[in-house]
């Protein structure tokens, strides 16, 4: 997390940490399938406490951390976000939606959204993310009941659930044969979704899925999200986000415009 | 570069034949007919055996189409990847990672255990750069001396084998750093190339420190993705990705390693002890 934070983000999103430690599932946990990547790691943590002590090391570097959590059940979950605050992170960021383990369904349903949110809400003071799922049949009205329920923002998207068939060895490459696509190849996706929960929502929106270049990023922005998250393309090395920015930076300048907040959600205002 | 590229080309391979070299360690071959296939000594792939798990492993024989894996069964994955029979499928993917470099005219070798695997293909990359090498193989017993028989009976006239056994049933009686700081005391390398036990290899880099010898070591950890994209193999406190940046390190890289020679992590993150 050091070398992100020295890599030129702005603040460094932690892997999901839940109440106790998880080995995640059996290899393979990722593959390549149409340009993108399918993992299924499982929630692969040490558990919140052992978490606790590794993130000491990250004290002296003044880096803006984004807290993931999960639970199991709704006590759960806040138990992770009461201990985690002693963190000071940023924000905490509920991963409700992670499409290869238990936990996937909680995003599927506003319901389900609203009790864990508004349970952590009623715990902690920090920022609350709520991370959706594209997987659910309608978004929107999980975006929506994240709101009411006193989310300070919501990340889209999860990964969508995909798989990859070995055509020699006939069988499902990963271990646990269902995993989370990400990458290029969601980016479209991602650029629906936010676009319609940006103009669902008043809060905001963190728009994450498939975003490897700076037009991406522009792409992004203008269909609304007020941040933007990187994950698959770190693959490609750490510089991808110095990149970005050069090329964010210099797009602003040669469309005249003063900063990146006067561009987001552009996309549907210019045609409201 | 394309995401198939970056995450190591996954293919499935039909095992060829397995190779018996002690009463626990066999040698998995398996053809690879792609000619992009490109290999330096040091690099290992990801194996996966169907319907158990992915594990990284160095490779051992590189002798195109024929490639190699040798392997100690320590677990549930080695475990069955030593009792595939020919014909069975396995998937690869690599091969990935940082490799030996092959700057030096006079190498000193050493492997400990099934820690030989990846020095295989170095000994003979550095015998065709014509430079000098002595090779210690260690273990605990003469029965388990990896690619001993293969080595003493190396016709090359540049080449030196070397044994230690912790029971003295071959070679020098002890452990593999006291063997080859008698090796050290009697001759002069510029370079020491290691992989085996951790604890072994911490001991080695000492010595190379003290007689201003580079060091180059092959580490293990805990590995996943083996792509420099999921951080199991991150190691402390620098960040520094064993799949990535490693597996090959060289001694002045292992300085800034405060883990390298106390702990590594388990299958959830946490610390292990050596």
């Amino acid at each position: 997390m050091g070398r992100i934070v020295e890599s030129g983000a702005d603040a460094v999103v932690t892997k999901s940490i839940g109440l106790v430690p998880r080995k995640g599932h059996p290899g393979p946990v990722l593959t390549t399938s149409h340009g993108g990547v399918i993992n299924a790691v499982g929630l692969t943590n040490p558990g919140i406490d052992a978490f606790i002590e590794e993130m000491k090391v990250l004290k002296d570097k003044k880096v803006s951390v984004v807290l993931s959590i999960f639970g199991n059940t709704v006590e759960e979950i806040v138990e992770v976000a009461r201990k985690g605050v002693q963190l000071k992170p940023a924000a905490i960021e509920l991963n409700l939606s992670c499409p290869h383990a238990e936990i996937g369904q909680i995003a599927h349903s506003p319901d389900l959204t609203r009790k864990y949110v508004s349970a952590v809400r009623d715990e902690v003071e920090c920022q609350i993310f709520a991370k959706l799922t594209p997987n659910a049949s309608d978004i929107i009205s999980v975006g929506k009941a994240a709101e009411e329920a006193g989310a300070d923002a919501v990340v889209a998207i999860n990964t969508l659930k995909g798989m990859k068939i070995d055509i020699y060895q006939m069988r499902p490459v990963l271990g646990y044969k269902v995993g989370g696509l990400s990458g290029p190849p969601i980016f479209p996706i991602a650029v629906r979704s936010v676009y319609d929960l940006s103009q669902a929502l008043n809060i905001p929106i963190i728009g994450v899925g498939g975003v490897s270049s700076w037009e991406d990023a522009v792409e992004m922005h203008l269909a609304g999200a007020s941040a933007i998250q990187i994950g698959t393309a770190l693959i490609e090395g750490l510089e991808v986000f110095s990149r970005i920015k050069k090329g964010v930076t210099k797009y602003l300048k040669e469309m005249r415009i003063a900063n990146i907040s006067k561009i987001v959600g552009a996309a549907w205002r210019s045609t409201i | 570069m394309t995401m198939e590229n970056l995450m190591g080309n996954p293919r499935s391979v039909k095992v060829f034949e397995i190779v018996r070299e002690t009463e626990d360690v066999s040698t998995v071959i398996f053809n690879i007919k792609d000619s992009d296939f490109n290999f330096k000594p040091g690099q290992f792939l990801m194996v996966w055996i169907p319907g158990v798990d992915e594990v990284p492993m160095s490779i051992s024989l590189w002798e195109p189409p024929k490639v190699g894996i040798t392997i100690l069964p320590i677990g549930e994955a080695t475990e069955s990847l030593t009792s595939l029979q020919p014909k069975d499928w396995i998937g690869i993917r690599g091969p990935f990672g940082s490799s030996f470099t092959l700057e030096s005219q006079k190498a000193l070798v050493v492997g400990g255990g099934v820690g030989m695997a990846p020095l295989r293909p170095l000994v003979y990359a550095l015998l065709k750069t014509e430079a000098k090498v002595t090779m210690l193989i260690a273990a605990k017993t003469k029965q388990e001396l990896i690619f001993f028989k293969e080595f003493s009976q190396l016709p090359v006239e540049t080449f030196t084998l070397r044994t230690s056994t912790d029971d003295g049933s071959e070679g020098f009686e002890g452990l593999a750093t006291d063997a080859a700081k008698e090796i050290l005391k009697e001759n002069d390398f510029d370079t020491l190339y290691t992989c085996g036990p951790e604890l072994m290899m911490h001991g080695l880099y000492g010595l190379a420190k003290d007689r201003k010898v580079l060091f180059q070591a092959s580490l293990e950890r805990f590995m996943k993705c083996g792509c420099g994209i999921c951080g199991t193999c991150a190691m402390d406190p620098t960040g520094f990705l064993v799949c990535i940046d490693g597996p090959v390190f060289t001694g002045n890289y292992l300085s800034k390693i405060s883990e390298f020679g106390k702990y590594h992590r388990d299958a959830v993150g946490g610390k292990k002890e050596f």
